[in-house]
């Protein structure tokens, strides 16, 4: 017989080492000669929140608009769950849920018959399965009212209904913050987080805005020009492994430059790049050599440093 | 299939929810008792309903009118709004979603057809049926002249389903709703001109224009038609051929098409 632990291992394992929920194989977009998207090639791991980085033009949402089959791929295929979108439209984009660019409705109906037109084309929304979306985001007073009366930051929040309606395990979003106040914002945040951990969907999200994306997701893949650039995880244990610039607050920086041999000395402080073993080996030679040390700090760099190192800066409009 | 039944009642929600619909159903309903009244006031009472029909029937060119603008919209109208994204993002093929959208311009064309000409017949017969008690509908009309109104609607009706077919193709293949209209309606009106231009009993050719087959009322009187070189089963025939060809344009268009709305 299986013991709880054995069984929460299993559960754990088939949502962390599982398939890709997305696969881009290769994935090229040209339009009229010009390559939009060049050689896409990333799998996106299940049960995450991972966001899709980049300047405006560097085609993020041409990304999207192949994955969810508004457009077709040059080049390459894209897989989601095992199934192809381009070949088989309908069993691949089953598991999805989206909002593409912004959400867009019927203006003359109300935010409740805009949602019953999405769960007709689904089997099995139960009238409670809507009344509890529409619930979660916050709508309840409105939904009544026609969508043409509603703010933007409504609209958007109707537009994250018609989305997760049908529970997808693929849940796309395209900016997916635009319109929403700071509120708004944390509410999706913590929704997203909740999502993920909750019913394991993943969580694919577009966006130019780096410091919402840092505290957001999982993992970043950053595009420019239409080309992959990098992929990086933000949190987790690949990160803590990561050689980071430390700073050492000590007796005399420049004295303890010269006797490690490494690291500068910037505002008084001494910077060293090391990671998280090599830290406590320069801390425990500092005492050594009789140099006091009162204060370690890692620096952290914000996503925007990187980014905006990487992608060189100018490009950004 | 009661699945896709949804998506066409989706479809029907769309049309009936919008105030410009019932705006036409209510210019409709004054078309159908104002017709038959002026006449009656005109003096004409003793017309008896089926010529009322008859005079009704002139008038089916507006069912046709108000169908195609549905038709243009349908498509045309989820790319304006932006929409369109949201529906094609559905497990539901493009050709699906399309057939569904069709068929609900269809329901709406039969709907407006039955509403106009059901109205007709009640409000012909109490305005203009007569008023005593001998004279009766059997008076005023022979069940021949009773058959050939009703044939006379149905012909009409197989052309708006060519039109509508036409506005439907348009808005799927230019995604605006005012060009589909608008070629629509040109495509009706202009018909005359054309088919005097390229007339089909001097050019082989006239006889396949699209103009010169959709009045199948022309054999009414004469089985070769108006210019003497067609005949009913051979208009029926070159209508049957443009609205498939209507049918797949805007099929593979709407299918091939990248949606960046």
């Amino acid at each position: 017989m299986d013991t709880i632990s054995d069984r929460l291992d299993k559960s754990v394992g088939a949502e962390t080492s599982g398939a890709p929920v997305v696969r881009f194989e290769n994935v090229t977009k040209r339009i009229g000669g010009k390559t939009i998207i060049d050689g896409l090639t990333l799998d996106i791991a299940p049960g995450q929140v991972f966001g899709f980085l980049g300047p405006n033009g560097s085609g993020k949402t041409t990304t999207i608009r192949m994955m969810v089959g508004l457009m077709a791929i040059s080049e390459g295929d894209i897989r989601i769950c095992g199934s192809s979108i381009s070949r088989d439209f309908e069993r691949a984009v089953a598991p999805v849920g989206a909002i593409v660019e912004n959400p867009e409705m019927y203006g003359y109906m109300s935010g409740y018959a805009n949602l019953m037109q999405y769960a007709r084309m689904r089997p099995d929304i139960s009238k409670a399965r809507i009344d509890e979306v529409v619930d979660f985001i916050g709508l309840k007073g409105r939904i009544r009212d026609k969508v043409r009366t509603y703010s933007l930051g409504m609209r958007q929040r109707l537009g994250v209904a018609q989305a997760i309606l049908h529970r997808p395990k693929l849940l796309i979003l395209d900016e997916p913050t635009n319109g929403l106040d700071p509120q708004g914002i944390r509410e999706l945040r913590d929704y997203l987080r909740e999502l993920t951990r909750r019913e394991g969907t993943t969580v694919f999200v577009s966006s130019h805005l780096l410091s919402e994306m840092e505290l957001m997701c999982d993992t970043v893949a950053i595009i420019q020009g239409g080309k992959l650039i990098d992929v990086r995880k933000l949190n987790g244990a690949e990160a803590a492994a990561s050689v980071h610039e430390v700073a050492f607050d000590v007796g005399d920086p420049a004295l303890a430059a010269e006797k490690l041999g490494v690291g500068a000395v910037r505002d008084g402080l001494l910077i060293v790049q090391a990671d998280r073993e090599q830290s406590a080996a320069i801390n425990a030679r500092l005492v050594e050599a009789g140099i006091p040390v009162y204060g370690i700090r890692t620096i952290k760099r914000s996503l925007e440093d990187q980014f905006l190192e990487m992608t060189g800066g100018g490009t950004i409009v | 299939m009661s699945d896709y039944l949804k998506l066409i009642h989706n479809e029907n929600i769309k049309i009936y929810i919008r105030a410009r619909t019932w705006i036409m159903f209510a210019i409709l309903l004054i078309a159908a008792f104002g017709v038959p009244m002026l006449a009656r006031l005109g003096g004409a009472d003793k017309i008896g309903m089926w010529a009322g029909m008859g005079v009704l029937t002139l008038l089916s060119f507006l069912l046709t009118v108000f169908a195609a603008s549905i038709a243009a919209d349908s498509v045309a109208g989820e790319f304006s709004r932006g929409t369109v994204k949201m529906l094609l993002i559905r497990p539901w093929s493009r050709t699906k979603i399309l057939f569904a959208k069709y068929a609900a311009v269809l329901l709406f064309l039969l709907a407006v057809y039955a509403f106009f000409f059901g109205l007709g017949t009640l409000s012909s017969f109490l305005l203009l049926g007569g008023g005593g008690e001998a004279d009766g509908i059997a008076l005023t009309a022979s069940s021949a002249d009773i058959q050939e109104i009703w044939t006379n609607i149905l012909y009409r009706l197989i052309a708006s389903v060519v039109y509508v077919t036409l506005a439907f193709m348009l808005s799927a293949a230019f995604r605006s709703n005012m060009l589909a209209l608008a070629l629509t309606v040109v495509f009706m009106f202009m018909g005359g001109i054309v088919t005097q231009l390229v007339d089909p009993s001097k050019y082989a050719i006239g006889r396949y224009l699209l103009f010169a087959n959709t009045d199948l009322n022309q054999y009414a009187g004469n089985p070769q038609g108006d210019y003497g070189v067609t005949s009913l089963g051979f208009s029926l025939g070159v209508l049957a051929v443009y609205f498939v060809v209507f049918l797949i344009v805007g099929v593979y268009v709407f299918r091939k098409r990248d949606v960046a709305a």
